[in-house]
């Protein structure tokens, strides 16, 4: 239980990071609401809940629901590809984990934590060589 | 003798027996399945204005109501709104209904509240109902549970059409009498003796015919029923089964639909008034339908609340309230299964790899699918008018096919111009020559294989290929034109041939086929199978959706994400059955993938694409491609923005001519639909490996604003550019290191000096 509820909180602190930090460029401004969307935050919550409880359907569900709020938050991705770990999808669990990583290109802390992914992925699939790129990546903050 | 027929009756009674028990069972559970579209979702932040909510609640049925008693309600006042929403099972668990209060600000929901004013952080109406899969006999009901039956409308059917029902055994001798009194009276047929227990058997398992032996069936068949099963089983049973109208080749049957088909609104929401016309209808779904024959409807619905009052299961007073009241039914009926025919033949299509029609006819499933009706009526509309607008010798056909730039979501689907005719299904089902369409791919594949980028110079020199029948190949430009060389990224933009089938013939022809399958023409394709140079110009036949397919991979930065129409089934009692989930397929390199949506950028902003600027403003960055075949037969557009990419193909069933370019047909229904969009820059994000260039656009050679006219390229860190003769070459500022800018918003203005 704390357990789950500590890699949510972490979840969704990167959530809000993703999210939130930085100037918006001036070119471009962004609608005046305040992001990320509690809605967003609140489904990212009981996918953690139903992922940490087994239920993966209903985690699955969560998530993509919030993925139709917020499409290309990388967050998401992260904690679907957890979901598809769980499920022992490996091939899942690592295309979604690269795809959290290729949204955030400029992010080292999401670098690192899609690649970390991607590197438990790979070690427990067997391919170690892999899994030690991939955590060197996770380390650099992102590829060279 | 006597013993002989005794024996042989009791016989037919246990036979009759039989029959009843076993198709009352089964019959009781006996519905189509249901589809739904999106549900419209409710959050601050969401870009919905009131307006947009309101039109959305109009077409769920909802109606204005100052004191929203009851679910299915709701009141608009200026940037303010309450609604109480209906109850409703989703594939993920029940939404009790509830009260909300939402605010709007600049185009949004500014703010969503309960009852009691605390902030909700999300919320959904219930999903519009789409279509049903019904069975071969056209029969559709929306199932009624025990004590969904409004007391009401049980009494109105008792007073009108069996007051002795929880007396009498089956059949009432009294009723009978007093039918066969006045109809004797009368010297004709003017009333029916029949119980509701008779008119559930003649439904259920007689046909109309007219016979004695028919009539002592029935007779029989009640006596059992009403042996076998108490009031309220019987009841429930009539009320889901009888046949109260006709919708084109659909049956309305049972209260529970004939309410949705009638008023828009499920029968719990329904008033006195509305609940005595379905009982009206009863005794004749044709002669009282009150969108035909309203005063006749109207007489015999009052004729209702007068039994009813008479009867005592009505104060006088509430029965001429009621009476005074208007029909009260919506203009159209809200369709069942032919709303969105070319979205449903995508819906069935996916089903039928998990289900039989047996189960999706009759097991009562509920399939929840991606369609946003919005989003379907504007593609349809566009296509439509845009087909009828442009100059051709005989009526243009058309298909578009509209889904989610992540996610791989089918938002719409059209398969003709008249989007409502279910017939030939172009998005589907039409299988054309891809044509420029290929182009992206191509260059997709080159950039991927390392000896290639944006700015590389592509070969522009006539082309004679001996092919191995024989013939010479002698592809041409489009303008005729040979010459110098171009460099890539202006030859995909411009959409010219002869670099292209240069870039095919260096790569190999298998290599552009190869990547064109991962991409997502599976089907058109082989994987591995054989590949000619004409490829090169998009010599594949493909559907509208497996163009949409390819370009989704594209738009996704390189993931392959397989197309999704259903994305819920879950049975009759709301039991999750099958997920179709977000699945991805890393199948195509981020940074070459990148450079390619960059050029594609460039073909809206000053290449073929050029001319979607007049109607959707030079202000706005999105990415797409034209594509035109031998002769002018085909006209094909494919773009994305942000969030929605769209796929046109314009062009004769026939496959003639139609003298129209990739730009003169498709792209014109394309921006006239995306118009109607919500529109936001395309995001290309910047992985590793790339950096953004100052080029001059006819060299391809490294350059600064400071020298001239130059286009601003990510291009591969690595890529060794000639510098422009005498020009200080400078470099654009690149991405600051920070989240925000996790994207190349920023090019937006430095694409082009």
């Amino acid at each position: 239980m704390t357990r789950v509820s500590g890699i949510a909180a972490a979840a969704v602190a990167l959530l809000l990071a993703a999210c939130a930090t930085g100037p918006a460029p001036v070119e471009a401004p962004e609608p005046a609401v305040a992001e990320p969307s509690s809605a967003v935050v609140s489904l990212l919550n009981e996918a953690q809940q139903a992922r940490g409880r087994g239920d993966l359907g209903a985690a699955s569900a969560h998530i993509e629901r919030a993925l139709r709020i917020d499409r290309r938050n990388p967050a998401l991705y992260v904690e679907l590809a957890l979901i598809r770990f769980a499920g022992g999808e490996f091939g899942q669990a690592e295309a979604l984990a690269l795809k959290a990583a290729s949204l955030a290109p400029a992010d080292a802390a999401m670098q690192s934590r899609a690649w970390s992914v991607v590197a438990r992925v790979r070690e427990a699939s067997g391919d170690s060589a892999g899994a030690a790129q991939a955590r060197e990546i996770a380390d650099a903050g992102g590829p060279p | 003798m006597l013993l002989l027929l005794l024996v042989a009756g009791a016989g037919g009674v246990l036979w009759l027996d039989r029959v009843v028990v076993q198709e009352f069972e089964a019959r009781r559970f006996d519905t189509p399945a249901r589809v739904y579209a999106q549900p419209i979702e409710l959050y601050a932040g969401a870009p919905r204005n009131d307006e947009q909510l309101q039109e959305g609640l109009r077409r769920l049925g909802y109606v204005k109501s100052r004191s929203m008693v009851t679910p299915g309600t709701y009141t608009a006042d200026g940037d303010r709104l309450e609604v109480h929403t209906r109850p409703f099972v989703f594939w993920d668990g029940p939404q009790p209904a509830r009260r909300l209060s939402l605010t709007f600000a600049n185009g949004r929901i500014a703010a969503l509240e309960d009852a009691r004013g605390d902030p909700v952080a999300l919320a959904r109406l219930d999903p519009r109902q789409v279509g049903s899969l019904l069975a071969a006999n056209g029969e559709d009901r929306i199932l009624l549970a025990d004590g969904e039956l409004p007391a009401a409308l049980r009494d109105a059917l008792l007073a009108s059409e069996d007051r002795r029902f929880y007396e009498h055994a089956g059949i009432d001798w009294t009723a009978i009498a007093r039918a066969a009194w006045i109809n004797l009276r009368a010297g004709e047929i003017r009333q029916g003796g029949s119980t509701l227990t008779q008119q559930l058997v003649k439904s259920f398992f007689l046909t109309n015919e007219r016979t004695y032996r028919r009539k002592f069936t029935e007779v029989v068949m009640a006596l059992i029923l009403d042996a076998r099963y108490d009031k309220s089983a019987l009841l429930h049973a009539y009320s889901n089964e009888i046949y109260l109208g006709q919708d084109g080749g659909r049956a309305i049957h049972g209260f529970g639909l004939a309410s949705q088909f009638l008023f828009s609104r499920p029968v719990g929401e329904l008033e006195l008034h509305q609940l005595a016309l379905l009982v009206a209808l009863v005794r004749g779904p044709s002669l009282y339908d009150p969108r035909r024959h309203p005063e006749r409807a109207l007489e015999r619905r009052n004729l209702v609340l007068n039994l009813m009052a008479e009867q005592g299961f009505l104060d006088a007073p509430l029965a001429s309230q009621a009476i005074a009241q208007p029909l009260d039914i919506t203009a159209a009926p809200a369709r069942g299964s032919d709303v969105y025919p070319a979205y449903m033949d995508l819906v069935k299509k996916q089903l039928s790899e998990h289900y039989d029609s047996r189960q999706l006819s009759r097991a009562g499933l509920r399939i929840f699918t991606a369609l946003d009706p919005v989003v379907q009526g504007a593609a349809e509309r566009s296509l439509a008018e845009q087909l009828t607008a442009m100059p051709a010798q005989a009526p243009l056909q058309g298909a578009m096919v509209v889904t989610t730039t992540e996610g791989g979501e089918v938002l719409a689907v059209v398969g003709g111009r008249q989007a409502a005719f279910d017939g030939f299904n172009r998005a589907l089902d039409a299988r054309r020559p891809l044509g420029s369409l290929v182009k992206p791919v191509l260059y997709l594949a080159a950039i991927e294989q390392g000896n290639y980028h944006l700015a590389s110079l592509l070969d522009n020199s006539p082309v004679s290929l001996q092919m191995p029948n024989g013939n010479t190949w002698e592809p041409q430009n489009f303008d005729g034109t040979t010459g110098e060389p171009v460099p890539l990224f202006r030859a995909l933009a411009d959409s010219v041939n002869l670099p292209a089938v240069h870039t095919a013939l260096a790569l190999g022809p298998q290599a552009v086929a190869d990547t064109l399958f991962e991409a997502g023409a599976r089907q058109a394709l082989d994987r591995g199978g054989p590949a000619y140079p004409s490829i090169a110009l998009g010599a594949v036949d493909v559907s509208a959706l497996e163009v949409a397919q390819v370009y989704n991979t594209l738009a996704n930065g390189g993931f392959y994400t397989p197309l999704r129409a259903v994305l819920e089934v879950v049975d009759a009692q709301g039991v999750p059955l099958e997920r179709y989930p977000l699945a991805l397929e890393s199948v195509a390199d981020a940074a070459a993938t990148q450079q390619v949506n960059a050029g594609m950028v460039l073909t809206m902003r000053d290449g073929t694409g050029r001319s979607a600027r007049s109607r959707l403003g030079a202000d706005i960055e999105l990415a797409g491609k034209t594509g035109t075949t031998n002769d002018f037969r085909d006209s094909w557009f494919a773009g994305f923005s942000r969030d929605v990419l769209a796929v046109v193909w314009v062009g004769n069933d026939d496959n003639r001519p139609t003298g129209l370019t990739g730009a003169s047909g498709a792209l014109k229904v394309w921006s006239d639909f995306m118009q109607t969009q919500p529109l936001h820059d395309v995001e290309l994000m910047q992985p590793a490996g790339l950096a953004v260039q100052w080029v001059e656009p006819e060299s391809g050679r490294l350059s600064d604003p400071a020298c001239g006219s130059v286009v601003a390229l990510p291009l591969p860190a690595d890529a060794a550019l000639e510098p422009l003769d005498g020009c200080r070459v400078s470099r654009p500022d690149q991405p600051r290191e920070n989240v925000a800018s996790r994207t190349w918003r920023w090019l937006k203005d430095r694409f082009r000096r």
